[in-house]
């Protein structure tokens, strides 16, 4: 019964614009200005774009491997590099959703409960992601869509600043200004990481699950490229540079007759997004480390991811210390997410060769 | 140990001091057994008759006193050799097991014991509560008749309003001593034979004997105990009961309990009333969309007051600060105590209105909305907004047409208001997560408790989230 | 496992976020920054907020201290009252004249840099200083700082759009095509009165316009879609009449003709549909000639108004119609870059065409 669940197309959407929409939206039009300078959210279309590259490569890698998971996939190697080569990638995306938690708590620390004490917040998301994390990937599929629908009605707060909005701020220059395409594309590429993951469950999608994961990317673009455009022509370039945080500026400017700020609800919301971020990637984590050790009982390794998580946390001591981690740890999950999949083709590809080769002496 | 081989010996005792006469006829065996099992009931009757060995053993209270005089009056004319043939030729049942012996006069039938043998006389006296309006289910349009204790009641009330051949009903025995008849009913073709299967087996494996009612039934037969919310839908009208049938759903129906479960049900359908269908579609629709707006008042108004005012006072638009600067001025607790005490003000008004028959329920109104609106504020205990949020957020768990699940949310809000007064905002929100992924792992009967949302149907979202128009052709969910 | 979360639960539970429960709140409403002779501590900071006396009465209270800068004033401002000092709900910022000749830059980074401040605090000036306007006691008028907010808010509303927040004032601030303007308060005859429009040279105050003068401003800004024109005009020889009209305005841009020579040119194009209120001329304005007349007269009026106060923006080099921003977009960035702005504005050639078109003349003949 539990295994021929599979996971609808729009679960499977939901469920990596849910993954990808992290963190770093907060101070993605910043980000955004900074590399790219004037008119910057045309990039963020270009960098979408080679994100859809990215997901056809695992797209490929389950069409050819005829529907096997990634485990099965790389079964062919010695155990060593396997090992190796699992925990390498577990560490990385354990330490990306420890640091995305730790950001968002300290962000809420400094922004809204700046006397409490930073235990209690990453606890409250420690307790949701381990009742999260403790079903499988079926029942995390669930709740992200209600998840979903609990939080994305904040985009349809973007309408209260269409009054403020005037084309002629966005002036005609397209990346002018002090840009940084390299590196400050990276770091937005980075705002859009999330998707590789489903290289562990696109062979789960139930039916076409190509357009399902494109779907997934573009929800996530859209709202990115919304909340930029709406930044671009609602902050003059200068202020953008100066905002630290110019979506929970965004939000602040938002009032209603009877409650106002409402930035520190809404912002909480979108705490229930980053959520799933971390979710799923030590959701990923737990599968690789799970297939290494498969005597181990699931509840275990959980519990062993949290606990270690959570004394990580206590290393970065400031917002400046956790960038600096979570800068690396981008860079390493960004190369594991392009070259992840390369790698499996290639392995699928000699495979078949090394068979057919078999097959014909 | 002992005190069970101290009982059995006291058995054997009683056993030796039989009240009844020992008889001597071949039906022995059948009679011996029905006496010895039966042994201490004073309200046995039994008819004897001087020219044949025959007996009748009855509950007097059970079966029809003018049907059983006429079935005397016809078999005392006859004579004993005649008897046997008027037996065989009737159209009584033959008892053979001592089990249907039992159920048999326990169900309000007389047992006829002839010398070797044991009939069924079905006189059952069908007397109970006559069917009258619903009281926890009312509605405006639509039946008024719901279901009373009578099973076989029940049962003719759902037969005339599904009148197909379709309409399989499966007769089960709950119980380890006390066995209780629960019937389970689903149309064939239409309901999953597997879910059928499924809730079979489930109920025969309670061994319990302190069922009695269908709410309780329920619970033992749902996956996830320790849910504040509701899993099977339970409804005391035949209409709803119909409706549930027609969607493919198992409904079960148990002896001496006026309520009915359907399975599997989502969330959406405890958020239903018989009157959305009876409005027009709009109408309908926009009913809908305000009991979801009230679940959302009930859970979280008070939670968001006692945030706000605790924590984000720069959340209060400026014309409403003096408002309420001026009602909490003189209040000495903090907001969270404030409300707790409200709240559970108004639960006590409400369970005491509950218990309490209706003419003096009307005091509790009176006395309870007096003494709480206008002399604590007057004292200074809480402040006059706090008053107006509590009662919104009781009028709104009002509004839930599921009085189960009006509780189960009755009792979050609480966990709701704690938690906001310890973490304001972001308590909420987290509350609302551990919420969300509670309401979403839940299932029932292996159904998703939130089924049409996830996971996701559209198709289906016109027939719970609103209610869309009627279609010609009829489609099945 | 479930022990587990039950005991981290029962933990959070101990914990709690720090009370900030409204009624032991001083909850400051309005802020007021002057600056003073005094050496050593230069800045003046008035805050104004709401009490309940003690029989239930919504009253104010405020608090006046000398400081170095404004955060070290508000450290004193916490030694003078009993209640918990919070400033979430601050809704006006008011500069005193002297401090916003200075320039405001400091004293707003210090307000946005607080993440409880929010972004929709109203600013504006005063005409001499901010604490008069604060510490002035209007009879059964209540909290000047909500009297303020709503003065503010009508303003905007009627027909002077300022910019008025601080998100709008940085963001023009920042933005290198235009200039932040702020309405201008003063104490009159105890009451609180507007008194026209304070020019910004990027954070500097360089002028005051007269209310007069500041509605021929409007009139060019974009973003004001309707409002009053009251004007005395020549009607004949030596004859004046007073003309009132609620206009509404159709169209208004300001082109910027691509040439690339040096000197720049630009036009403001404004189309007025208004309804006559009031006319005190003996003419019937009903009659289309009539109306025709006066449309031409008006027009005439606005431009050469209008050309007045624009030749003297453009000797302050203040911008604040963000004549600049057309400019920008009609270059490309490294001519932008290279260019003087102030200087190039104050050469321009900027010319005013308005067309008035009057609809109707009321409900009277």
């Amino acid at each position: 019964m539990q295994m021929k669940e599979k996971l609808s197309p729009f679960q499977t959407a939901i469920l990596v614009y849910l993954t990808q929409s992290g963190v770093t939206l907060f101070s993605l039009p910043r980000l955004v200005a900074e590399a790219f300078g004037t008119n910057g959210w045309i990039g963020l279309i270009i960098i979408s774009f080679i994100v859809n590259i990215n997901m056809i490569l695992i797209w490929l890698v389950y069409k050819m491997s005829k529907g096997k998971s990634m485990f099965e996939i790389i079964a062919i190697f010695p155990k060593w590099i396997t090992f190796s080569f699992c925990v390498f990638i577990a560490v990385v995306w354990m330490l990306l959703g420890i640091m995305v938690i730790l950001k968002f708590s300290m962000i809420i620390k400094v922004l809204f409960y700046q006397n409490v004490s930073l235990i209690y917040l990453l606890s409250m998301s420690y307790i949701l992601t381990y009742l999260l994390l403790k079903k499988d990937i079926y029942q995390i599929a669930k709740a992200t869509v209600v998840l979903f629908y609990f939080t994305v009605w904040t985009v349809f707060l973007l309408a209260f600043h269409l009054p403020e909005f005037s084309f002629i701020r966005l002036t005609p220059f397209i990346f002018k200004g002090d840009t940084d395409m390299l590196k400050g594309g990276l770091s937005i590429f980075t705002a859009l990481l999330g998707y590789e993951l489903s290289i562990l469950y696109v062979h789960k999608i139930d039916r076409k699950p190509l357009r399902s994961l494109l779907v997934g990317n573009s929800i996530t673009s859209v709202i990115y490229l919304g909340v930029t455009f709406v930044s671009y022509g609602f902050f003059s370039f200068e202020q953008l540079l100066r905002e630290m945080y110019p979506v929970v500026t965004l939000l602040g400017y938002i009032s209603f007759p009877v409650l106002e700020r409402v930035e520190n609800f809404t912002f909480s919301v979108f705490g229930l997004k980053v959520l799933m971020t971390i979710v799923m990637y030590l959701w990923g984590t737990k599968e690789l480390i799970q297939y290494q050790f498969k005597r181990i009982k699931t509840n275990f390794i959980v519990m062993g991811i949290l606990i270690i998580g959570f004394s990580v946390s206590f290393v970065p001591k400031v917002i400046k210390d956790v960038d600096q981690w979570l800068t690396y740890i981008t860079y390493a999950a960004t190369a594991i997410a392009i070259l992840l999949p390369i790698f499996l083709l290639l392995t699928i590809l000699t495979s078949k060769i090394l068979n057919r080769k078999a097959a014909n002496e | 140990m002992r005190k069970d081989r101290n009982r059995l010996l006291k058995d054997f005792k009683l056993q030796k001091e039989q009240i009844f006469e020992k008889p001597n006829f071949a039906g022995e065996s059948i009679l011996q057994k029905f006496i010895s099992d039966f042994k201490i009931s004073s309200d046995l009757s039994v008819t004897e008759f001087p020219h044949f060995t025959v007996k009748i053993y009855y509950f007097s209270y059970l079966i029809n006193k003018d049907h059983y005089e006429q079935f005397l009056a016809s078999i005392r004319n006859i004579t004993a050799e005649e008897l046997q043939s008027f037996l065989n030729h009737s159209e009584f049942k033959v008892l053979t097991e001592m089990d249907s012996v039992e159920e048999a006069i326990l169900s309000g039938s007389a047992i006829l014991f002839t010398e070797n043998q044991a009939y069924d006389l079905p006189f059952k006296e069908g007397k109970g509560r006559s069917i009258s309006p619903s009281e926890t289910e009312t509605v405006i349009l639509g039946a008024h008749e719901a279901f009373v204790e009578s099973v076989d009641m029940n049962l003719s009330l759902i037969r005339k309003r599904v009148m197909s051949s379709q309409l399989k009903t499966i007769k089960l025995l709950v119980g380890n001593k006390a066995k209780r008849n629960v019937y389970l009913l689903y149309l064939e073709g239409v309901a999953s034979e597997k879910d059928v299967e499924e809730i079979k087996n489930r109920i025969l494996s309670i061994h319990n004997d302190a069922i009695v009612d269908t709410n309780m039934l329920v619970q033992y037969i749902d996956e996830h105990p320790n849910s504040p919310f509701p899993q099977f839908y339970t409804t005391e009208r035949p209409d709803v009961t119909a409706y549930k049938l027609f969607e493919g759903k198992v409904v079960g129906l148990m002896e001496n309990s006026p309520f009915a479960f359907c399975t599997p049900v989502s969330f959406f359908d405890f958020m239903e009333s018989m009157d959305d269908f009876g409005q027009r579609w709009i109408v309908g629709t926009f009913i809908k969309v305000t009991r979801y707006i009230a679940i959302l008042v009930t859970l979280l108004f008070t939670a968001l007051y006692v945030a706000v005012s605790t924590y984000h006072y720069e959340m209060i638009p400026q014309a409403l600060l003096p408002t309420l600067l001026e009602s909490r001025s003189k209040v000495p607790f903090p907001p969270v105590i404030e409300a707790l005490f409200l709240e559970f003000l108004l639960e006590l008004l409400r369970e005491a209105g509950a218990r309490l028959p209706t003419k003096v329920g009307q005091t509790i109104g009176i006395v309870g909305g007096i003494v709480i609106g206008q002399a604590a504020v007057q004292a200074g205990i809480t402040s006059n907004i706090l008053i107006i949020v509590v009662a919104a957020s009781a009028i709104a768990s009002f509004v839930v047409p599921s009085y189960l699940l009006s509780a189960s949310i009755r009792i979050v809000r609480f966990g709701f208001i704690i938690i906001s007064g310890f973490w304001g905002n972001l308590g909420i929100i987290f509350g609302m997560g551990i919420l969300i992924i509670h309401l979403s792992t839940l299932t029932n009967l292996n159904s998703p408790y939130l089924l049409p949302i996830s996971p996701m149907y559209p198709k289906f979202f016109k027939y719970t989230m609103i209610r869309g128009p009627f279609k010609k052709k009829t489609e099945r969910g | 496992m479930n022990k587990f979360i039950i005991i981290l639960f029962v933990f959070l539970v101990t914990g709690c976020a720090e009370q900030r429960i409204i009624d032991d709140l001083a909850l400051i409403n309005a802020v007021g920054y002057d600056l003073t002779d005094n050496e050593k501590n230069p800045l003046k900071l008035t805050v104004t907020f709401p009490i309940i006396t003690k029989d239930g009465k919504y009253d104010r209270k405020t608090i006046m201290v000398e400081g170095k800068t404004s955060k070290e004033a508000r450290e004193k401002v916490r030694f003078k009252t009993n209640y918990k000092l919070e400033s979430g709900q601050v809704r006006v910022a008011l500069f005193g004249k002297r401090l916003a000749k200075e320039g405001l830059l400091p004293n707003l980074h210090s307000l946005v840099r607080d993440p409880s401040i929010g972004t929709r605090l109203k600013l504006a000036l005063a005409e001499d200083e901010a604490s008069d306007v604060l510490l002035l006691q209007i009879k059964n008028e209540g909290q000047n700082a909500t009297y303020l907010e709503q003065f503010l808010t009508k303003i905007n509303r009627e027909n002077f759009r300022t910019n008025y927040n601080i998100y709008q004032f940085l963001r023009d601030y920042y933005d290198d095509g235009i200039d932040p303007i702020l309405p201008v308060f003063k104490v009159e005859k105890n009451n609180i009165a507007y008194n026209g429009i304070g020019l910004f040279h990027e954070d500097k105050l360089v002028e005051i316009l007269k209310p007069s003068e500041a509605s021929y401003l409007f009139l060019f800004r974009e973003e004001m879609k309707q409002g009053v024109f009251l004007e005395q005009i020549d009607v004949g020889k030596e004859e004046q009449a007073s003309i009132m009209l609620n206009y509404e305005l159709k169209n208004h841009h300001i082109e910027i003709p691509s040439t690339p020579s040096k000197s720049k040119k630009a036009s403001i194009y404004i189309e007025l549909i208004g309804d006559v209120v009031e006319y005190t001329g003996k003419d019937d304005v009903s009659d289309p000639k009539i109306q025709r007349k006066i449309e031409a007269i008006i027009t005439k009026k606005i431009n050469q108004e209008g050309k007045k106060l624009i030749m003297k923006l453009q000797k302050l080099q203040v911008d604040p119609l963000g004549i600049n921003r057309y400019v920008r977009n009609k270059m490309n960035y490294n001519e932008w870059k290279a260019l003087d702005q102030y200087k190039s504005y104050q050469d321009m050639n900027i010319n005013i065409e308005t067309k008035v078109i009057i609809n109707s003349s009321g409900k009277w003949k």
